[in-house]
This record gives C-alpha cells, sequence and structure tokens, in this order.
C-alpha cells in the first residue's frame, strides 16, 4: 500500500478529488448552481432518465387500467370485446382531456395573473434519498429557468426551483426546510412562516407557524402565499390539518398538506415572471 | 496483481449494470424503502467493483456514479462525486491489501462504506440546518437505517463481480 501512495496512480486521484472540493465549497458559496460536473452528466443522462420515468409512468397506468378493466369485465362480461374498444378509446380521449385541462388549469392561473410566465417541464427523476421528495426537471437556464423560481401545478404551489443547470433543474418542495415562505389563512388573514421539517414531510405535510397565540385559524382552512420572499401572493398551498402549540407556548404552528400531490406530480409549471419578482431569497431556519 | 484479460463483454455488462442502478436510483421504477430506510444501491455496487478492480478503475467508477448522483442529488453540490472516489479507492486498497476478497470482507467493507456516506452526508447536509431533534431524529431514522439497508444489497453485487473477475482470470 506503501507504494501506492508514491505512486502516479494516487497523485492523480488526490488531483481530482481536491479540484472536486474545491469547486464543491466554490459552488456552496454562489449556491443555486448546478456543479458542472454534475451539470455535465444530468445533460447526458437525462434523456434516459425521462424515457425510464415514462417507462414507469406507462406501467403503472397500464396496470389501473387493466385492474379497472378487470372489474367491468366481471360486470359486463358479454360486453367485452366492445368495452374493450370503447376503453381503448376512452384512454386516448382521457390523455387528450388530461392534456387539455394541464393546460387550461394553467390558462385560468394565467388569466387571473397576467403578469405571470409560465414555462412547462416534464418531472425526469427524483432523488430517492431525499426525505423531502425533491425532484428533477426537464427545464433549465437555457429556457430562461434561474434559482428560486416558483414551481406550481394547477393544484396549488410545488415549490422552488433549488439549482439551476443548462437543461435540468432541482426543485426543493415545501415539505424541505429549505423552503420558507410567508403564508396566511386565507379566511382569516392570520401570517405566518411556511417552511418544512422532517417530522411533517413523513406525512407528507408541511408547516405554518410562527402564528400568534390569538389567531383564528382552524382546521380545513386553506393557506395560499403572502407574496413575502421569492413566491407572489395568492397561489394556493394547502389546507390545514391540525394545529398544536410550540414548545415554548408562545406561539401556534399548523400542519399543513399541500394541495399538489407531490409524490405524484409528473408535470409541472415554473413561474419564470411574476410582478415583484426578486424578493428575499429563502434561507433555512426558524 | 496479476495481469487480467480484456474482456469487452464483462466491461459492457459492468456498464449496463451500473447504468440500471443509476436509473433504479433517480426514476419511479419500484420503491424498495422499508419505512424510513431509503437504500443506495450504488453504495455496494461500488464496494463490489471495487474489491476486484485497481484504484485508478474504481475511481474512475466512482467519480462518474458520483457525478451522475450529484445531477439529481438535492443541494449535495460535489459530495457524491468526492465521497463515492474516496469510498471506491478505500476499498480498492483494502480488499487487496487488509481483507480477503470474500463475502464477509465484502459485508464488512460495504458497512463501513455505507455508514461513512450516510454520516457525512447527515453531518454536511442535516446535522446544523436544523433543530437538534430533527438533527438526530434524521440520523437514527433515515441515515443509519438507510446505510444498513444499502449494505445489504453487498450479496448479489459481489457474487456477480466475482464471477467477472474469476471469467476474466480464467
Amino acid at each position: 500500500m506503501r507504494f501506492f501512495f508514491r505512486s502516479r496512480q494516487f497523485k492523480i486521484i488526490l488531483l481530482t478529488v481536491i479540484v472536486f472540493i474545491a469547486l464543491s465549497v466554490i459552488f456552496a458559496l454562489i449556491g443555486s448552481r448546478i456543479s458542472p460536473q454534475a451539470d455535465i452528466m444530468g445533460t447526458v443522462t437525462a434523456p434516459f432518465r425521462a424515457a425510464f420515468t415514462k417507462i414507469s409512468n406507462g406501467v403503472s397506468d397500464f396496470v389501473s387500467t387493466y385492474t379497472a378493466g378487470n372489474e367491468m369485465e366481471l360486470k359486463n362480461a358479454e360486453l367485452e370485446n366492445e368495452i374493450n374498444e370503447l376503453r381503448r378509446r376512452l384512454a386516448d380521449y382521457e390523455q387528450m382531456q388530461a392534456e387539455n385541462e394541464f393546460y387550461k388549469d394553467y390558462l385560468e392561473i394565467k388569466d387571473a395573473n397576467p403578469d405571470f410566465g409560465f414555462t412547462a417541464a416534464t418531472l425526469i427523476s427524483r432523488d430517492t434519498t431525499d426525505p423531502y421528495g425533491g425532484f428533477v426537471i426537464n427545464r433549465g437556464s437555457l429556457d430562461g429557468i434561474e434559482a428560486t423560481d416558483p414551481v406550481i401545478t394547477d393544484a396549488g404551489l410545488v415549490g422552488y426551483i433549488a439549482e439551476v443547470g443548462l437543461t435540468t433543474s432541482k426543485v426543493a418542495t415545501v415539505l424541505s426546510p429549505d423552503v420558507v415562505l410567508g403564508a396566511l389563512d386565507n379566511r382569516t388573514n392570520d401570517s405566518g412562516i411556511l417552511s418544512g421539517a422532517l417530522q411533517f414531510a413523513e406525512k407528507g405535510q408541511t408547516r405554518l407557524y410562527n402564528l400568534s397565540r390569538s389567531c383564528n385559524i382552524a382546521v380545513g382552512d386553506y393557506i395560499v402565499t403572502s407574496g413575502e420572499g421569492v413566491f407572489p401572493a395568492g397561489l394556493l398551498v394547502g389546507t390545514i390539518k391540525s394545529i398544536g402549540s410550540d414548545q415554548y407556548n408562545t406561539s401556534i404552528y399548523a400542519a399543513v398538506e399541500p394541495f399538489a400531490d407531490l409524490e405524484a406530480i409528473r408535470s409541472v409549471m415554473v413561474i419564470t415572471e411574476f410582478e415583484g419578482q426578486g424578493g428575499v431569497k429563502p434561507g433555512s431556519g426558524e | 496483481m496479476p495481469l487480467k484479460k480484456r474482456h469487452p463483454l464483462y466491461a459492457v455488462l459492468t456498464i449496463l449494470l451500473f447504468f440500471a442502478v443509476l436509473i433504479f436510483h433517480t426514476s419511479d421504477i419500484a420503491d424498495i424503502s422499508i419505512k424510513t430506510a431509503t437504500p443506495l444501491l450504488i453504495i455496494p455496487l461500488l464496494t463490489a467493483f471495487s474489491m476486484f478492480s485497481s484504484p485508478l478503475k474504481a475511481a474512475v467508477a466512482g467519480l462518474i456514479s458520483g457525478a451522475c448522483i450529484d445531477g439529481v442529488a438535492q443541494k449535495n453540490f460535489s459530495f457524491n462525486t468526492v465521497v463515492l472516489i474516496i469510498v471506491s479507492v478505500f476499498v480498492s486498497l483494502a480488499a487487496s491489501n487488509l481483507f480477503n476478497k470474500n463475502i464477509r470482507a465484502a459485508a464488512v467493507l460495504s458497512l463501513i462504506t455505507a455508514v461513512f456516506y450516510f454520516v457525512l452526508l447527515w453531518a454536511l447536509f442535516y446535522a446544523f440546518g436544523v433543530s437538534p431533534e430533527q438533527s438526530l431524529e434524521y440520523l437514527l431514522k433515515y441515515a443509519l437505517p438507510s446505510a444498513v439497508y444499502s449494505s445489504v444489497f453487498i450479496i448479489p453485487f459481489y457474487f456477480i463481480f466475482k464471477h467477472f473477475d474469476r471469467k476474466q482470470n480464467q
């Protein structure tokens, strides 16, 4: 082993490690940018990841269609062929309808917020070891996406762009403690800070904290963005599932379940432009 | 170290195996998590590969795998690239100088590398950004179970690479 440490091989490996450690430090200081080697590999592997995600989605769609088909066959054995034909047509129709709905829903958001600029994106991979459900989309800086751009679905807020590469971007979800935003109860206007925590993320929830003890929030209330931070005002976030008080009993927090189904997301919209863009960059911590 | 014959078939199979594991890691094909323990299959795969490879080959495999994982990992900058290079070189050296290349050594090395990876990940990205309770919860509930679960996968990978190594030395 002593010979190895004196060898040219060791010097090359050591130099490589030092270069990447230096890159780590530089990119940790700059932030919000995917490191170059990860960006290159991300760009190279993106088509494969997108293809496999599509296959995976196709398989799950097929299984659910098949299960539903079996139930129908039991009830309508004599119409089996007709049903299959109709189902095939229905699948095509539903796919088209879903696409139309997808764009129509965003069109409604766009109509309500004419200042919004959107970029449609598709999920191409997930970080399966991230407990907060972070994922990667197939749009990057070449498509005009910038760090901290809000990410939504037609159901509500998903998160924001954590890191941007040339052709891909990483999305941090509202379940993550890295995503910190001002939010308020749509009914009572009580405002607080919305940010994730591990024990809430396990249940697919985030939390709204720093609420005054005299607030009037209730389970079932809708939470929307207040416009503080990097998110535009009025974006739907989720609904209050439970209410508690902090360990020092000085303020109230609420467990909020996002409207967007973060585990089933396939397509999202990135808000690349909105009025008042460029607010305070969200940081972590309470 | 005896010179190995060049065997393109096994090189291709190795690349395909790495590719499959990386795709598995980054897509929703199948969820093999047990509660909060989510295995990172690339660690046992790299461990098994490095046991039968030279340090330079192991380092290159670590670099490419790490860069691919960094492409999808949240807020990790070049963490995976650096750690996987170190891990693969360590395993390659340890397997040829400190351990026998048997399944027990593979299990020990896999556990060491998985615990090293997850504890370092916790120390750098989860330990200080959140409250101490959350930090400890991540370590005990996510990091350590994931490390132990990841290391279990050394068994198939070890036998695959042992087979490749034997075939290449025939």
